[in-house]
């Protein structure tokens, strides 16, 4: 009996430094501006930034044409209200919702390149100032340095570099003030789901599984694990040291147990794939029907975009019902996409059922 | 004699199989099992994750093993070469476009059973197709130039160069967030999926092939010896050729179907029955068998044991196989001094 009190005082304990640790934390980014983190800005407007790979790069001023060939660096150039500098995106953008509703004029663009390749040739044509590019595509960036152009690599994987992202990209467009309103949005959200749910159960054991496999595990150093231990639970999988999904065995699933079932936005299985499949129907999730994809049906809200903010709420009203009610963050969610893209969303455009 | 060519490797796995049954991330004990053979077991997670995950992947790993391991047996007794596998002809090019695009396409859309039918029957469907066109292509050109082995082999290696080139289009068009990473895990293979539903579907195919190839096992080995001596000694060449073949792509086919792209096995399982065993076919025709069980199975349970992670099933059965092969070349360049 006092081993198992020890033990539960140890974990609160533990819970305990670790929210005000994360805090903490948070009040020191909310006290960084973005060109404290990554910038040097000179009195003739010419300035340099540090990438997400070390790499510094200098401008004269600020770019007037962006090449992105990454959905997130370019929806959160969108989101910093920088979309006009883009004359080069993403291939595949016409399947992004965002874009069709914040953006139009995006699907117009040349697509470039992807998260996999880019087209050097098709990005020179384009004589762009900058192209910003994934760290998965940076063996890319010598070639582009030879044609002159700058190259920017950006790498938003955990949740401190995801803060480093924004503020890099807010200080390439030179949108240093909606940068810093974006993380300063990021923070209110965080710090009152963290307030709403402290004293809450930590301990509830959540899985995640990928998009393209419900066998395939969030790792310990992906954002994802970011969202679900400031949700206020524990990532099961996150004894699997890594940076992307893992594919784990049916029976691994068996043994962690997990009591929610969390699947990546726009999966391409449903909850009732899961229930059907053979051996995982005692595990506490299925057997509980708390199986829940991830919002939203206009961007994922579990990747490093800026909408992640609002996964958070959502995990967090999902975990912690009676603390982070249904309205807190479906009106954050309309507050948020009129804030930063400038348009009216409704329940159903979010994919969310009443 | 016999306990050493035939009982031995069945003890061994024999063996395998129990620990298989035993070895896995989540516990399972042996007085589990046997609370569960005997209907006591009260908890219904363990049951669930003997019967219905553990032991329907054990039994498909073993058949899996013997299938693939047969089918290399076939093929290098066909084309007289033993660096022969069954990838020669193009059947695991062919059936990869077929797991890549049950993976691309929308089959969530259709209903559970339809969605399980067409993931199945896909890559078994072009495993089929590819080795078909390679034995038409092989024909064609056989008619100006008869060399029959010749011909095959250079058929395969064409179509097979199309499928690797049409496997990098389907890679190259697939969602890198929703797709790449499910496709390059399929083809380095895994049976994390298995269930029963899928022992249900190659338990027939695997079990007929096997019959008609033990049928039909003197004939293929008279191909041995050349076509003119097989023909003189009655044999029909062409047509044991090509049913060979095709019954042997029905095994790699319907393996690849459950579990992906396996590597090696078709390959080294042959060789090593050959060394330890001796090159006496008759007896190697079923050691073939037994070992390829053996084989996978173990390269199965590192794949889920080891880590928290499964690992793909080709790298260790890849690290294995050459492992093995290195040490076999090193031995033989001993002997030979």
């Amino acid at each position: 009996m006092n081993r198992i009190f020890s033990k539960n005082l140890l974990k609160r304990t533990v819970s305990s430094l670790l929210a005000v640790i994360f805090i903490v934390s948070c009040f020191t980014g909310c006290s960084q501006t973005p060109s404290e983190n990554n910038s040097n800005k000179n009195s003739d407007g010419s300035f340099s930034v540090t990438d997400q790979i070390g790499n510094t790069v200098e401008f004269e001023s600020v770019p007037e044409k962006i090449v992105s060939v990454y959905y997130i660096s370019t929806s959160l150039i969108v989101a910093l209200g920088a979309e006009d500098s883009l004359v080069g995106i993403e291939m595949k953008a016409d399947t992004r919702e965002l874009y069709k509703r914040a953006t139009p004029q995006l699907l117009e663009l040349p697509a470039v390149g992807s998260g996999k390749e880019i087209n050097i040739e098709s990005i020179a044509e384009l004589a762009p100032d900058v192209v910003i590019i994934p760290k998965k595509l940076s063996e890319s960036a010598d070639a582009l340095k030879q044609l002159g152009i700058d190259v920017i690599v950006v790498n938003p994987e955990s949740l401190d570099e995801f803060r480093e992202c924004v503020s890099l990209l807010a200080e390439v467009t030179g949108k240093t003030d909606t940068g810093k309103s974006l993380l300063e949005y990021y923070d209110k959200i965080t710090n009152q789901v963290t307030e709403k749910i402290a004293g809450a159960d930590s301990s509830i054991a959540v899985y995640l599984s990928s998009a393209s496999d419900f066998l395939s595990a969030c790792t310990s150093n992906m954002y994802q694990t970011y969202l679900i231990s400031t949700s206020g639970a524990e990532s099961v999988s996150a004894e699997i040291e890594d940076t992307y999904w893992k594919v784990v065995s049916p029976e691994q699933i068996a043994q962690w147990n997990p009591a929610y079932w969390f699947t990546a936005t726009d999966a391409s299985y449903s909850a009732d794939d899961i229930k059907n499949t053979e051996g995982l129907s005692e595990v506490e999730a299925v057997k509980s029907d708390r199986i829940y994809e991830i919002p939203s049906a206009i961007e994922p809200w579990d990747y490093p975009t800026s909408s992640s903010v609002l996964g958070l709420l959502w995990m967090s009203h999902i975990l912690h019902p009676e603390l982070v009610s249904r309205d807190d963050y479906i009106n954050e969610a309309k507050n948020f996409y009129k804030t930063f893209f400038d348009i009216d969303v409704t329940e159903a455009d979010l994919g969310i059922e009443n | 004699m016999k306990f050493k060519n035939y009982i031995l490797p069945l003890l061994i796995l024999a063996t395998l199989i129990i620990i298989s049954l035993l070895a896995g991330r989540y516990s399972i004990s042996v007085n589990d099992i046997a609370d569960i053979i005997s209907g006591k077991c009260d908890n219904q997670m363990t049951i669930n994750v003997f019967t219905q995950i553990r032991l329907p992947r054990t039994i498909l790993v073993v058949l899996s093993g013997a299938a693939l391991a047969l089918s290399g047996f076939v093929f290098q007794n066909i084309f007289k070469n033993p660096l022969v596998s069954p990838d020669v002809l193009g059947v695991g090019s062919g059936a990869s476009i077929g797991v890549i695009l049950s993976v691309i396409m929308p089959v969530s859309a259709l209903s559970n059973s339809m969605s399980s039918l067409l993931s199945f029957s896909m890559p078994f469907a072009f495993g089929i197709f590819t080795v078909t066109v390679s034995l038409l292509l092989s024909a064609a050109v056989g008619k100006s130039n008869g060399n029959g082995i010749y011909n095959m082999v250079i058929s395969g290696i064409i179509i097979s160069s199309i499928c690797n080139s049409v496997i990098m289009i389907l890679k190259f068009t697939a969602d890198p967030e929703r797709q790449l990473a499910a496709i390059e895990y399929w083809l380095m293979g895994s049976f994390a999926n298995c269930v029963f539903s899928d022992v249900y579907a190659v338990f027939p195919i695997i079990l007929i092939s096997v019959i008609l190839l033990y049928i039909m096992r003197g004939q293929i080995a008279l191909l041995s010896f050349g076509d003119e001596e097989a023909m003189s000694l009655g044999v029909s060449v062409s047509r044991v050729r090509i049913t060979g073949i095709l019954i042997s792509t029905l095994l790699v086919s319907s393996v690849v179907s459950v579990a992906g792209a396996v590597s090696w096995i078709g390959l080294i399982v042959p060789h090593a029955v050959r060394i330890i065993f001796g090159d006496k076919y008759r007896m190697n025709f079923t050691q073939t068998i037994i070992c390829g069980g053996i084989l996978l199975l173990i390269s199965d349970i590192l794949a889920r044991s080891l880590f928290s992670a499964e690992i793909p099933i080709s790298i260790l059965t890849t690290l294995i196989g050459a492992g093995f092969l290195f040490v076999f070349l090193i031995t033989q360049r001993r002997k030979f001094k």
